[in-house]
């Protein structure tokens, strides 16, 4: 079987969309975070880094939660996060 | 919303709240359950392999009515490297004949059970999100959803690996990385008689397969492949600690998504799978910090603690166990608070129970036997120095080139390659303490 971008991958992902981001982050801390670790451990790949600054995109959450431990233990403790309102967000058919 | 007080509120209708549900509707109690999936079943992630017995005590021969995919008969256990692969294969009818356990799929599994759950009477929100507990003078009395109060003498908390409210009421310490992983799963469809053909499994037969070594590239952790009746549910669980990769350059960071690719296209998987399809892409977190992590305190004023919320989960290499110990702390949480209200007391004092019968149950009993084994599992040379070492021993062993001859002093030499002796023999030791 061969390689699958992130996105492939995120697109047989059913997610029922919303407006209001459900975890923030405040990227002026993430300037004094050294390690970063979000970077390499979100499964959707929604933490990345354009031209040193960090950007987050909330869209294609699986709502691990994986985020929240390493930014709040390493990282600079930027993100907030909860779990989308009730019935929004991803939707497993297979689980 | 109703405006009723309920006997218990039960937040999070994966298998742990589901149980307790079941267990208190079945005694007559007014339950509610609350989830934020829009069906129960939509938000939860498992590898799939659900040990019968908890389930069976609730619903004897389950089996026979709840959707689970396979029945396991095949049990695998292999060692990896980038390009090899040195496998223990085990294969027992009796293991199927005992029902011992069944691969199952999260959304259809946790679906049929809610069902199971409201047909005993327990009333069940889906699509709604609890925002905080309701305490009132330390007590907990409810749930907030939105703008809405929702009003009981107890509350068990069944929130799953991700325990927002638990920690938020400081009924529980923030997690931390090393108590927990995370597990990251591909449903790739095959069709059943591909299935049955590759994995050699008969109709209704089922394959749990767990690798080590190569899938988290060589840090702890570990792979994972479960046969469901058309699909194969393949993925990796990695402790986050070693996933956020401190100790190792940046450059050589382990890119999460990317693991489960490797480990899809790795030699051996990618030709099992051949002509598969990703059919869905999951993930989710799993509490691996064994029972030194379990809270002290499970039992709260008006609050329980129970399934991924209280970290019970068991890593034992061999066996991997969330879903039996969500079910039976989920039961358990069921006649605590059964025994509660005919006590009248929801303080801590009258929910004790609930600590006092978790300790007679395989759940803490287990959980403390293998107490030893996230120590274990957390030793580098398991996941590289070792699978290096048994691919480096069976390649020199299947060699023939007319050159070599193989005595028992090159197969140590071989095995020195890779590991001192006294290191070998220590790990040795502890691996037979730990599991
Ligand atoms: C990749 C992976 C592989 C695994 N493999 C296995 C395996 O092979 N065998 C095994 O036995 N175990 C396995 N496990 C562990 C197992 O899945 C868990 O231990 C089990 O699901 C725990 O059940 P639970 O009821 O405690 O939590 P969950 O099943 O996670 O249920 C929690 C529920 O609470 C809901 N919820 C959470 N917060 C709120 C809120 N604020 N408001 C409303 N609802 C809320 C969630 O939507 C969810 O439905 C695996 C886990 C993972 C991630
Ligand atoms: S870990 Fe937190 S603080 Fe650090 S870069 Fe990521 S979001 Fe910012
Ligand atoms: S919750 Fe998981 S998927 Fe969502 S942003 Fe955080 S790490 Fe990524």
């Amino acid at each position: 079987m061969k390689r699958l971008s992130i996105e492939e991958r995120l697109g047989t992902t059913v997610f029922d969309q919303f407006e209001e981001p459900h975890i923030t982050v405040d990227n002026r801390l993430c300037v004094d975070c050294v390690e970063k670790p979000c970077l390499n451990t979100c499964p959707s790949r929604l933490y990345t880094l354009h031209e040193g600054v960090l950007t987050f995109q909330y869209e294609g959450c699986v709502e691990c939660g994986t985020c929240r431990v390493v930014c709040h233990n390493g990282g600079n403790k930027a993100v907030r996060w909860t779990y989308p309102h009730g019935g929004l967000g991803v939707r497993y058919r297979e689980g | 919303m109703p405006d009723e007080k309920f006997d218990c509120i039960v937040v999070g209708a994966g298998l742990a709240g589901l149980a307790a549900a079941y267990q208190m509707a079945t005694d007559g109690l007014q339950v509610l359950v609350v989830e934020k999936a829009k069906v129960p079943g939509q938000k939860n992630v498992s590898g799939g392999r659900m040990y019968s017995h908890a389930l069976a005590k609730l619903i004897p021969r389950f089996w026979e009515e709840a959707p689970v995919e396979r029945a396991v008969t095949r049990e695998g256990v292999t060692f990896m490297t980038r390009e090899s692969a040195f496998s223990i294969d085990f294969e027992s009818k009796k293991l199927g004949d005992l029902h011992n356990s069944y691969n199952v799929l999260r959304t259809k599994f946790d679906a049929w059970f809610s069902e199971k759950v409201a047909a005993r009477g327990a009333m069940i929100i889906p699509g709604a999100r609890i925002d905080r507990l309701h305490i009132e003078d330390g007590q907990v009395k409810g749930v907030i959803a939105g703008s809405d109060k929702l009003l009981a003498d107890s509350v068990v908390l069944a929130e799953g690996a991700n325990p927002l409210l638990a920690e938020q009421a400081g009924l529980k310490p923030p997690l931390k990385p090393h108590q927990t992983a995370v597990g990251v799963k591909e449903v790739i469809k095959l069709g059943a008689d591909v299935i049955n053909d590759r994995f050699r499994l008969g109709m209704d037969e089922g394959m749990a397969q767990v690798f080590v070594g190569a899938p988290t590239s060589g840090l702890p952790g570990g792979g994972f492949l479960y046969t469901n009746r058309d699909s194969v549910s393949l993925g990796i669980v990695m402790p986050i600690d070693s996933a956020m990769g401190f100790e190792h350059a940046r450059d050589k960071r382990r890119q999460v998504p990317e693991l489960v690719e490797d480990f899809r296209t790795h030699p051996y998987l990618a030709k099992l799978l051949r002509g598969g399809e990703v059919v869905e892409y999951s993930a989710h977190m799993v509490p691996e910090g064994g029972y030194r992590q379990v809270p002290k305190v499970l039992a709260h004023n008006g609050a329980l603690l129970t399934g991924d919320s209280a970290g019970f989960v068991i890593n034992a290499g061999l066996t991997f166990r969330g879903m039996d110990l969500a079910i039976e702390s989920g039961r358990i949480a069921g006649v605590a608070v059964k025994r509660a209200k005919d006590k009248g007391d929801f303080t801590r004092g009258g929910l004790k129970e609930y600590e006092r019968l978790l300790k007679q149950s395989f759940v803490l009993k287990d959980m403390k036997r293998f107490r030893n084994a996230p120590g274990f599992l957390s030793n580098p040379r398991m996941y590289t120095t070792y699978p290096e070492m048994i691919s480096d021993l069976f390649e020199t062993l299947f060699t023939v080139d007319g050159e070599k001859h193989l005595s028992r002093k090159e197969v140590r030499q071989v095995l020195m390659r890779h590991v001192s002796p006294v290191t070998l023999a220590m790990d040795a030791l502890k691996g037979v303490r730990s599991l």
